[in-house]
């Protein structure tokens, strides 16, 4: 024991030493009686050098000690309520979330149906319907008609009027840029139309002269 | 292994999680801590709480702490900074002691707050340096010169050894001898 001391002593007073010092440090940490032994030591230092606290407390060290392990406890609950939360929004994730878009699917869905239904059954749409279908039959009928070249100028009302079926849309003044641009414009709104639904796939001119 | 070697030894051993090294860390430096603390607070049990708040702040951030300076000033720093808020935070509460709500399930209060300015501990802390300087006084000569020059001179042994002109084996074995004979005096005390 006396040999601990003087390791202790020692190793207290910067002594520079062995690699026993090692071996004393593994006995200090593992002995309670060495620890109490060294706070003596030290204490003699303190007194001396008058740094002696007017009133001490020898629970000291077991308190720091008491209050590690309760922040560590209280550091365990913290991560595991952590890990049970990040649990729960994993389960979120698998489980809910895909129920989640599935549900707004859903809703969409119905949304649509019922706006979309009452415009299309609107009081008279039967008739609607019945002339989409007269006009389909119509198309087909066309179809079969040879097509007669004919120029005719789209400017009025009037010569709209006496447009007749099977008539070639041939623009007659300004032709060729004329031409150009009522091409493009409807290839570009074939390629649109053919993207986007809801727009009607055929073009309707209303006016094309620039007076 | 010097002092400052010791506090690398045992800092580093924290570090790769043995808590008992921590304790020998504290044991060296409470006194040191609660006497620093209390030029900021005067309050004497409230130095104590104070340097309690220093020691579990060291520790949690001790997995920080490089070695770029010495551990006791690392430490010093902390334990005044500690003392400062402490003092900035008493004036903002009330007198009473506070608890947050979210803290209260893992409150004990035996940990916390305690009267350590009781009279019995004023009487011990009074017989302790008695005791201490009635040993000194009653050394031989040369054991005393040995832990004066040691512990309020603050010399290396190679120096005292210059100054006691002996080898330092013997200024080794004589600072043991006063210690223990002062130890012999104290342990009666404390135990």
């Amino acid at each position: 024991m006396t040999n601990q001391n003087e390791k202790l002593s020692e190793i207290l007073d910067d002594y520079q030493h062995t690699v026993e010092d090692q071996s004393t440090l593994k006995s200090l940490q593992s002995d309670v009686n060495q620890q109490y032994t060294l706070q003596r030591y030290q204490m003699i230092g303190d007194v001396m050098r008058n740094e002696m606290p007017d009133s001490i407390q020898l629970d000291f060290v077991a308190g720091v000690r008491a209050r590690l392990e309760q922040e560590a406890v209280h550091q365990v609950k913290i991560q595991k309520s952590a890990q049970t939360d990040k649990i729960s929004s994993r389960f979120w994730n698998l489980l809910f979330k895909p129920a989640a878009g599935l549900a707004v699917a859903a809703a969409v869905a119905v949304v649509t149906i019922t706006t979309l239904q009452p415009t299309a059954l609107q009081p008279g749409s039967e008739d609607a319907i019945a002339s989409v279908d007269e006009s389909q039959a119509r198309v087909e009928q066309l179809a079969r008609i040879p097509v007669v070249s004919q120029k005719v100028r789209v400017s009025g009302s009037g010569d709209r009027q006496n447009l007749q079926p099977g008539m070639n849309w041939n623009i007659k003044r300004g032709a060729p840029e004329m031409q150009n641009k009522l091409n493009t414009y409807l290839i570009n709104h074939n390629e649109y139309s053919n993207s986007m639904h809801g727009i009607l796939p055929q073009v309707r001119v209303v006016g094309f002269d620039s007076e | 292994m010097g002092s400052s070697q010791l506090d690398s030894e045992l800092v580093k051993r924290v570090q790769q999680g043995d808590k008992s090294a921590f304790d020998i860390l504290v044991v060296k430096y409470q006194q040191k801590v609660v006497n620093l603390i209390s030029r900021f607070v005067s309050d004497q049990s409230e130095c104590y709480d104070v340097a309690q708040e220093t020691f579990i702040k060291a520790y949690k951030a001790l997995g920080n702490f490089r070695g770029d300076s010495q551990f006791y000033t690392w430490l010093y720093r902390i334990a005044a900074n500690t003392a400062k808020n402490h003092l900035a935070s008493r004036s903002r509460k009330s007198p009473s002691y506070a608890v947050d709500v979210d803290d209260a399930e893992h409150f004990s209060g035996e940990s916390g707050l305690k009267d350590y300015t009781n009279p019995e501990n004023l009487l011990l802390t009074d017989e302790i340096k008695d005791t201490v300087y009635r040993a000194i006084e009653s050394l031989p000569d040369d054991l005393k010169s040995a832990i004066t020059l040691r512990e309020i001179e603050g010399l290396s042994y190679e120096e005292i050894a210059d100054v006691m002109d002996c080898p330092i084996g013997t200024v080794r074995s004589r600072i043991f001898r006063a210690r223990d004979a002062i130890d012999k005096e104290l342990r009666p005390l404390l135990e």
